[in-house]
């Protein structure tokens, strides 16, 4: 009895933060069919991406070709519908590695004093390189790959959420619960991840959202200049690269997946602010309160 | 009725997103004469805020007057239209706040921010008009040497010069009526007392109307010609401040006049000669480490040479403004900062210097409750969870830690349903009782109390002392009692340490202070405290 009356009543609570935050749901709807489209790419209405037809070059769409063909005869749609795997693959991917290390990075530097001002100096120092830069010096040292691609994207990121983690780190230290846990003697391993870890993952959550839609822009820019991934693998950016010279014989080949681009982007960025608003716990409060 | 500066009739200001007309607000009514002062006086949550923004039309989202009406001299505000509240604030109606610092623009000095209400609401005058009248306005709230205060900053006046400059932006367009909500809440208690005298003189001077609210019984002693007492959006009771002070016709009314601090005066005790704590010419000095980049900075110490012993069963107190020392002198006996000189003595071990890891064992004998309950509690831990954590750490197994945590809840005065739920879930009150039983978890020699009533409400305040009280008694728990209120101090405290910049400036038994303090400075003190020649008549009486 008690169990069916917390299910309705939770159901209740997800329906009422969907209905006073739109935006998340619009992030989490348009996100869902991109991993959707990701998945079921091969059942929709796809052929081989990488087939090519000499004698189909850029033809008009059609009932067979949705989008039309690009320049080697390959069949738009299907190419852009795969390449969504590897845009949400390298966004996904790149969040959540720049999360994990750097949140370790970040509490590290956060909780050890002798080690912050080292630590943040090197972090300054790999800010100082422009994200693009790095990318493309990692992918020419180790070769265009999927792999090596992350890496290159995550790099540059790691700064970013290092220095968050550090600042909410420092504020968290100050409140009263953790002075309270240190003089009960806390030891500082249980100190962190009882209590500070717990109080700082909403924001650096949110900035991972932003995290994985500059991956998805960084990884679409890197094979647009074409030191992404291999053009045999389409990704949403290659796709773009490899019709950059058609643009005016067949503008579907940009315009296609540079709204695809867009739109998750788009949709990933509102998603995060939505969470924001979700996690902050004034905002919470507020709500709480109204009811 | 006429010469009523304000006249709120039957005013209910209801939530609006609510279809069953939840208000916050219901039926209250009150007026403010010329010339007079009117408390409005609550807990928090009586609506005494609420009423007063709408008064000047600054509602939060969220909420609106539903029926009634509010007139300033005459003029019906319900209903105004938007530009012309806009015209009315600062021209007919003006209200300081709390927090002064926050009010005011941290990149502006703050001569140039009361200039420019000038500007908005009088664009005809001159460049030198504006500076003169500025100046005036300057002295007028007695700010010291007013040509050269009003070409500073926020952050360079201190917390009276702030909310001086606050009450001048306020009267700069000779308002008929005043608004305060709280404004000395955030003071020490010598600038309360002046705010309060330049608050009355200017009542008297100009024939301002002022509706001023708060939470204290002490400051309506000292300034109220009526009271309007309030509790959950409604008036309780309401008439001279005479009557309300002296004949209470509400057991509610009665009961916030005795929550006032001070006005029972502690019993004398007997308290054991075991010492349990000697603190020997303990400074402290901030800012000497310098960062990678950058030379030390050196600063005035915060601390110096403080001596203190605390014995067995003993209650002391110690008061001070704030930058007195009080709060580092705590946080050093904690050792949540560590000491430049001195020693601490637990017994016959020195704690003062000592590594984190070996004074890990020794922290369980000193505990510590902190002054804001909403933030000294992990918001994601459960009670049960923060309850066990003390005794966990010093080695009690988990069954005994959870029999202890159910019994620590007991001794405060609260059920065992509240071990699976969340800080939030509780009143301040309630949560300040749970960071109390979480002191308390590894059985502690010593508690320190860095202000840990400030932030109650008077009534839930006596209860919390009230508790302290009885576990001294029931465990024989010696409590270091900081706090800026003199009043508390000595309802509760066997022996009181007055600080002022740093230093100790006077020790003693609580009566004996009281009584005959032998410094200056003491005496100060408790000439500020608001209603003191109430709270004495009320005592005799």
């Amino acid at each position: 009895m008690s169990t069916v009356v917390a299910n309705s009543t939770s159901f209740r609570s997800t329906v009422s933060i969907m209905r006073r935050h739109p935006g998340l749901v619009f992030g989490l709807v348009v996100v869902a069919a991109m991993v959707l489209l990701a998945i079921a790419a091969p059942w929709l209405h796809t052929l081989d991406p990488t087939l090519i037809r000499p004698r189909m070059r850029l033809k008009p769409p059609s009932s067979e070709f949705w989008f039309g063909t690009d320049a080697s005869g390959r069949d738009l749609w299907s190419r852009i519908a795969y390449g969504s795997r590897i845009s949400l693959i390298v966004g996904a991917s790149v969040a959540s590695a720049s999360l994990v290390i750097g949140l370790v990075i970040g509490m590290i530097a956060g909780a050890i004093r002798k080690l912050d001002g080292i630590i943040m100096r090197i972090m300054d120092g790999v800010m100082a390189i422009p994200a693009i830069l790095l990318a493309i010096m990692v992918v020419s040292l180790f070769g265009a790959a999927l792999q090596t691609v992350i890496i290159a994207i995550t790099l540059p990121e790691i700064p970013r959420v290092v220095r968050l983690t550090r600042s909410v780190v420092l504020t968290v230290r100050g409140e009263a619960y953790v002075e309270a846990a240190i003089s009960m003697g806390t030891p500082t391993q249980i100190l962190m991840i009882r209590h500070i870890l717990p109080n700082i993952l909403a924001p650096v959550i949110v900035q991972a959202t932003f995290t994985a839609s500059a991956a998805i822009l960084i990884e679409a820019s890197l094979s647009f200049l074409g030191i992404g991934t291999p053009s045999e693998i389409p990704s949403w950016g290659n796709i773009m690269a490899d019709g950059r010279n058609y643009f005016q014989m067949a503008p579907q080949l940009i315009i296609a997946p540079g709204l695809l681009v867009a739109l998750t982007v788009l949709a990933v960025n509102i998603l995060g602010d939505g969470l924001r608003d979700l996690l902050d716990p004034r905002l919470a409060k507020s709500v709480g309160d109204a009811r | 009725m006429i010469d009523d500066v304000l006249s709120i009739e039957h005013l209910t200001v209801a939530i609006t997103a609510s279809s069953q007309g939840k208000t916050v607000v219901s039926d209250v009514s009150l007026s403010v004469g010329r010339k007079e002062i009117v408390c409005v006086v609550g807990e928090s949550g009586s609506g005494k805020s609420v009423t007063s923004f709408s008064i000047m039309g600054i509602l939060s989202y969220g909420l609106a007057p539903a029926t009634g009406s509010i007139k300033l001299l005459g003029e019906e505000l319900i209903g105004a239209s938007a530009t012309r509240m806009r015209k009315l604030r600062g021209l007919r109606m003006a209200m300081i706040f709390q927090e002064p610092m926050t009010a005011l623009n941290p990149v502006m000095t703050v001569g140039d921010q009361i200039a420019e209400i000038f500007r908005y609401h009088r664009p005809e005058m001159s460049a030198s008009d504006v500076r003169l009248r500025v100046r005036s306005l300057a002295e007028d709230v007695r700010l010291p040497d007013p040509a050269n205060i009003v070409r500073r900053y926020p952050h360079q006046l201190s917390g009276g010069q702030r909310q001086r400059i606050m009450i001048a932006m306020a009267l700069a367009l000779e308002p008929a009526l005043l608004i305060a909500d709280e404004p000395t809440t955030a003071l020490d208690v010598t600038t309360q007392k002046q705010i309060l005298e330049l608050i009355c003189d200017l009542v008297a001077r100009r024939g301002i109307g002022v509706l001023f609210i708060t939470h204290d019984f002490g400051v309506v002693a000292e300034i109220a010609d009526r009271v309007v007492v309030m509790r959950s959006g409604s008036v309780v009771e309401s008439g001279s401040a005479h009557d309300v002070l002296t004949q209470p016709q509400q057991a509610y009314t009665r009961s916030l006049i005795d929550a006032v601090p001070g006005s029972k005066l502690p019993k004398a005790r007997d308290v054991a000669d075991h010492v349990v704590l000697r603190v020997e010419n303990l400074s402290k000095t901030y800012g000497d480490s310098s960062g990678l980049f950058g030379p030390a900075h050196n600063t005035a110490p915060a601390l110096l040479n403080a001596s203190l012993s605390l014995r067995k069963g003993e209650i002391l107190g110690i008061v001070g403004e704030s930058g007195s020392g009080k709060s580092t002198l705590a946080r050093c006996i904690c050792r949540l900062q560590t000491p430049s000189s001195g020693d601490i003595w637990l017994g016959d071990i020195n704690i003062a210097r000592m590594h984190e890891n070996k004074l890990r064992n020794y922290r369980k004998a000193i505990q510590v409750v902190f002054q804001d309950p909403n933030r000294s509690l992990n918001p994601r831990l459960r009670i049960g969870e923060t309850l066990v954590e003390g005794a966990r750490n010093f080695g009690a197994s988990a069954r005994v830690a959870s029999e202890r945590s159910r019994r620590l809840l007991d001794l405060v005065g609260l059920d065992d349903s509240a071990l699976d739920r969340f800080p939030h879930q509780f009143s301040g009150g309630q949560r300040q009782r749970i960071c109390i039983a979480r002191a308390l978890a590894s059985e502690p020699d010593i508690l320190v109390a860095d202000e840990a009533v400030s932030a109650l409400d008077v009534s839930v305040q006596a209860q919390v002392i009230e508790l302290l009280e009885d576990l001294r008694q029931r465990l024989g728990l010696a409590i270091i009692f900081i706090t800026h209120d003199l009043r508390v101090a000595g309802q509760l405290c066997d022996r009181l340490i007055v600080m002022q910049s740093g230093r100790i400036v006077e020790q003693g038994p609580t009566g004996r202070l009281f009584d005959s303090p032998s410094e200056t400075y003491t005496r100060e003190l408790l000439a500020a405290a608001p209603g003191r020649e109430f709270l004495a008549s009320a005592r005799k009486a």
